[in-house]
């Protein structure tokens, strides 16, 4: 999915301009209050910034406008609420929506791939609007604050009970918000009745968008059977309970809320409601584009089970889509790839800490080895690449899946061949092309399209299936079609590519210099981080982005000098009919997002979004990319002590003092520059200063990283 | 030592050219004129003032001015060379000569009076910018720097002398034996031997547009032959008091050098 249309001014205006707007209007209070009120909308309009401009919210696509018709439809009679209100789509599987306390709603994705009809989405849109309406945001951090502090009522609590007289008055909110967002759905013609399921949608919002059964079978075919082994006989029951203790939880538990709303609902007569308004049609049109996009978002947040199953249960119903096949290859891939790195992500999920038929999915990956997890993904990958010879992405995977089988799994092609075999097969296949009846079934997966998530989890008992007999080399026969294909043959023949590999390898040791020898470079929206932990409020927002602003000049001057040519992209510069530009941004956040992951867990591995990357390249007519930035850092002088006694000493008396008052310094810069053709990481340049941020020490960094962008290799 | 010096120039010469340079913004050529104060440490060969009262004020200062030039060899290294202008004296100083009955009834002339020392010395140093250790890039940010010095010390009548006429003076003429003379260079010493010395500086410099550089720095120097720290008596032996005004002259240029903060301007040439 992708923006459209005028770029919203929230999407360009400066953060300071923002927070300078809303500082006008805050409130009356006590000095400390209106100082709470200042830091809140100082940190929220900042962060809320980051946000917008991660890649993961977008503005104008068919979801965002469909969320804006149920918009109006909420605020038919009152267009001064409705305009003040902009809602925008998150591209996240959480089943999740905020609102900001200047008028954001952000819904995202995950949770319209979850919701069972257009009421439920209208309940939680009325539930957030009334946060914003009652500005409970600045009102729980102004709140928050005053329980820390132990202002008036709060005078007497005990140490373990400010955080729960905090969680307590969110919770309080959050019951606000629902009463209010239930008057308000009230004024609408939807139906209450079918809005209750809302909060199944909440209790399960941590399992996929269905219960289906994940079929063992799933990854065979005619000479490629998994063992069972590498499955599990039962998946772990749903154990979400609805009355769980929310005393250390902002919102009441879904008990509460859902009682809250059934005994409002009473009051409320259900007769001519309606489920859908806009349609239904539409809306399961824009519940399956957040389900497809799901995918994606899985794939690009290293959660690669769940793309898989995702992936699954959307095949179910479009079981040739091949889309969601190569969301399969893509996510075996990146299994294959961190399985042989022996790399886990942080967030990543063991099979026994999920529930549901998805655990089918994580047990497997869990059981199966590297060696034959590599094969399961190259030979999905070839189906891929054979399916769509011009998907370079899809060649390119297979590559380097083909080089990790050999050089890190010692893979002979020899292991995979067998004359007897193919043979065979070639014999089958002539004798079934020459066959005038078809006698081929495709064995399309059960769909079943009656009960829904919710029901299913309610009614489900486990099935216990017969284990088969463990085969250690059935993968022999894994890649027996392909067998006679010299391109596929090909691909063993690693030892040049090594070579290439190695070439432009780069290590990821601090320091290094580079010589990329480049005359071009398109610098992507470069980041200034300003901390000073010696402040009671160590973010320096506004300072930060000022100097941000100037960056654009010294990247300018620097590259002039150099004679580099630079294109500059950045958030502030998008003109409001420059969509497109906006857009290579979100691309370009979200790429640089996942490979930064990637080279956390040292895996080297093409991104999700490699082809559409490589696009910017033709578009921009520049083949590098460049991210840059700078992290300033200041703290307290440590080992005050010790320099006290030194001071003894009386001739180092001065330097001592001076060392004493001054902060410690940290600043760090860092350039990464990727060639958007290849996918490869060129520079991945780091210097940790220990000298402040001033404009020389920016100039000569700077300056020193496009040389090492620009200077050729001497060789 | 030329060899070894053009020796270590064409190592720091060599490892620039497999190495990155990009100075500051591309310019690696600086020249720099600068200051250097420090307090006059030196002892007072004289205990007495003009007047004859004792305890008088040690306290002045000396001052030094440099023109120097840097060239940056690489991220980390920096080579330079400058010329050192000092000026100090030796207040109250008590030489003295031998007249060999040669034109006077005195056995010997002497001078009483402030010596006025002129000091030029040429240097060759070397910076290091902890580019590996503080991630600094040469030439701003701090650096440690490293110089051999070598130069000569001349001297003239400083700012106050004796008058001969004045009879206030005779108790210092060696109970009227010795001639007095109005000016020092009457004493004909000539102090021929270069000096050499070593200089460690710490600093910091930062750039000021992209043309202008600041420096501000910490200096300690030796000149080899000072004894600075050992106390001299003015001789009344006028056969060492040569060598006593030079190692007098010695010492109190070295008080320009022992330790001393510097403050520079330097500009990019290119």
């Amino acid at each position: 999915m992708r923006s459209a249309g005028t770029v919203p001014e929230d999407f360009t205006k400066l953060s300071s301009e923002k927070f300078q707007e809303d500082r006008e209007n805050i409130s009356t209070g006590s000095s400390s209050e209106r100082r709470d009120q200042e830091t809140f909308l100082l940190e929220s309009n900042f962060l809320m910034d980051d946000i917008l401009h991660s890649g993961r919210v977008i503005f104008g696509d068919p979801v965002t406008n469909y969320l804006n018709e149920l918009k109006d439809i909420i605020f038919e009679d009152n267009a001064e609420t409705r305009e003040s209100i902009r809602i925008y789509t998150l591209l996240s599987n959480e089943v999740n929506a905020f609102t900001s306390d200047n008028g954001i709603v952000l819904v995202s994705t995950g949770l319209l791939a979850q919701v069972e009809n257009e009421a439920q989405i209208v309940f939680i849109l009325c539930h957030e609007f009334n946060h914003y309406i009652k500005k409970h945001a600045i009102n729980n951090y102004v709140e928050n604050q005053r329980i820390e502090r132990g202002s008036g009522i709060y005078r007497s609590l005990g140490a373990g009970e400010v955080d729960l007289e905090k969680f307590r008055y969110s919770k309080e909110l959050e019951s606000e918000a629902d009463d209010l967002g239930l008057y308000l759905f009230k004024k609408t013609n939807y139906s209450i009745a079918e809005a209750q399921g809302v909060f199944d949608v909440l209790l399960y919002s941590y399992l996929p968008f269905d219960e289906v059964e994940f079929d063992t079978t799933f990854f065979d075919d005619e000479s490629y059977n998994f063992p069972q082994q590498y499955f599990t006989d039962t998946v772990s029951t749903i154990t979400a309970e609805e009355d769980y203790d929310d005393e250390e939880s902002t919102h009441p538990n879904i008990k509460k809320r859902r009682d809250a709303m059934l005994i409002a609902a009473k009051k409320i007569k259900e007769e001519g409601r309606q489920t859908f308004i806009v349609g239904e049609e539409k809306f399961r049109y824009i519940q399956k584009l957040c389900r497809y996009q799901g995918c994606e978002i899985y794939l690009s947040d290293i959660e690669y089970e769940d793309a898989i199953y995702q992936a699954y249960l959307l095949l179910l119903e479009d079981s040739t889509n091949q889309y969601l096949k190569n969301v399969i290859t893509q996510a075996l891939y990146g299994l294959s790839m961190y399985h042989n790195a022996d790399a886990t992500p942080d967030w990543h999920r063991y099979y026994k800490k999920v529930e549901g038929n998805s655990q089918q999915v994580f047990y497997f990956m869990y059981k199966i080895p590297e060696y034959d997890l590599n094969i399961l993904a190259l030979k999905h990958a070839w189906e891929s690449h054979l399916a769509n010879p011009e998907n370079k992405q899809m060649n390119d995977i297979c590559v380097q899946l083909a080089k990790e089988l050999v050089t890190k799994n010692d893979a002979l092609l020899s292991s995979f061949y067998d004359e007897q075999r193919i043979k065979t097969l070639e014999v089958k296949s002539k004798i079934e092309e020459n066959d005038t009846i078809t006698t081929e079934k495709i064995e399309e997966p059960k769909i079943e399209k009656v009960k829904t998530k919710y029901d299913k989890i309610k009614k489900e008992t486990p099935e216990v299936e017969e284990k088969k007999e463990q085969n250690s080399t059935y993968w022999k026969y894994a890649f027996v079609d392909y067998m006679r294909d010299p391109d596929f043959r090909n691909l063993f023949d690693i030892e040049k590519e090594v070579e290439i590999e190695d070439s432009n390898y780069k290590s990821k040791k601090s320091k290094i210099e580079y010589n990329l020898g480049v005359n071009e470079i398109v610098v992507v929206d470069p980041v200034y981080v300003s901390i000073d932990e010696r402040s009671k409020n160590p973010v320096e927002y506004e300072a930060a982005e000022s100097a941000r602003l100037e960056l654009k000049d010294k990247i300018f001057t620097s590259a002039e000098k150099l004679d580099l040519k630079v294109e500059y992209v950045d958030h502030n510069g998008i003109a409001p009919n420059d969509a497109e530009t906006f857009n290579d941004l979100a691309l370009l956040n979200r790429w640089i997002s996942e490979k930064l992951d990637h080279l956390d867990e040292d895996v080297d591995m093409i991104n999700t979004t490699n082809d559409e990357f490589a696009e910017l390249a033709t578009k921009y007519n520049i083949d590098n990319f460049a991210w840059m930035g700078i992290i300033a850092f200041r703290e307290r002088e440590k080992y005050i002590g010790g320099k006290i006694v030194l001071c003894l000493f009386y001739p180092a008396a001065p330097f001592l003092i001076y060392d004493m008052i001054k902060p410690n310094f940290n600043t760090f810069y860092f350039t990464l520059v990727v060639n958007s053709k290849t996918g490869l990481v060129e520079m991945q340049y780091f210097n940790k200063t220990k000298v402040n941020d001033n404009e020389s020490s920016q100039n000569s960094n700077i300056y020193y990283m496009l040389q090492q962008i620009k200077t050729k290799h001497k060789k | 030592m030329k060899r070894n010096l053009l020796n270590l120039f064409f190592v720091l010469i060599a490892l620039n050219g497999i190495t990155q340079n990009p100075g500051y913004m591309g310019s690696k050529w600086v020249v720099y004129g600068s200051t250097a104060i420090s307090p006059a440490l030196n002892n007072r060969y004289l205990d007495l003032d003009r007047e004859g009262n004792s305890s008088v004020s040690n306290v002045s200062i000396n001052a030094r001015f440099d023109i120097s030039t840097d060239y940056t060899l690489s991220k980390a290294v920096v080579f330079g060379g400058s010329v050192k202008h000092i000026t100090t004296n030796i207040p109250y100083a008590y030489y003295t000569v031998d007249l060999n009955n040669a034109i006077s009834p005195y056995d010997v002339a002497s001078y009483f009076g402030d010596v006025k020392l002129n000091a030029n010395f040429a240097s060759l140093y070397i910076k290091f910018y902890p580019f590996g250790r503080r991630g600094v890039i040469a030439p701003v940010g701090n650096y440690n720097k490293f110089e051999l010095i070598i130069g000569m010390i001349g001297g003239k009548t400083g700012g106050w002398s004796s008058d001969f006429y004045d009879p206030e003076l005779s108790r210092y003429n060696n109970n009227g034996e010795s001639l007095i003379l109005p000016e020092f260079s009457d004493l004909n010493y000539q102090l021929d031997e270069k000096v050499v010395g070593l200089v460690y500086t710490f600093g910091n410099s930062w750039a000021f547009t992209d043309k202008l550089l600041f420096d501000f720095s910490t200096q300690f120097g030796w000149l080899i032959g000072s004894n600075i720290f050992s106390d001299i008596s003015p001789s009344d032996n006028s056969g060492e008091a040569e060598s006593t005004y030079e190692q007098q002259a010695i010492d109190r240029v070295q008080g320009a050098f022992l330790m001393n903060f510097n403050f520079g301007i330097g500009y990019f040439i290119f």
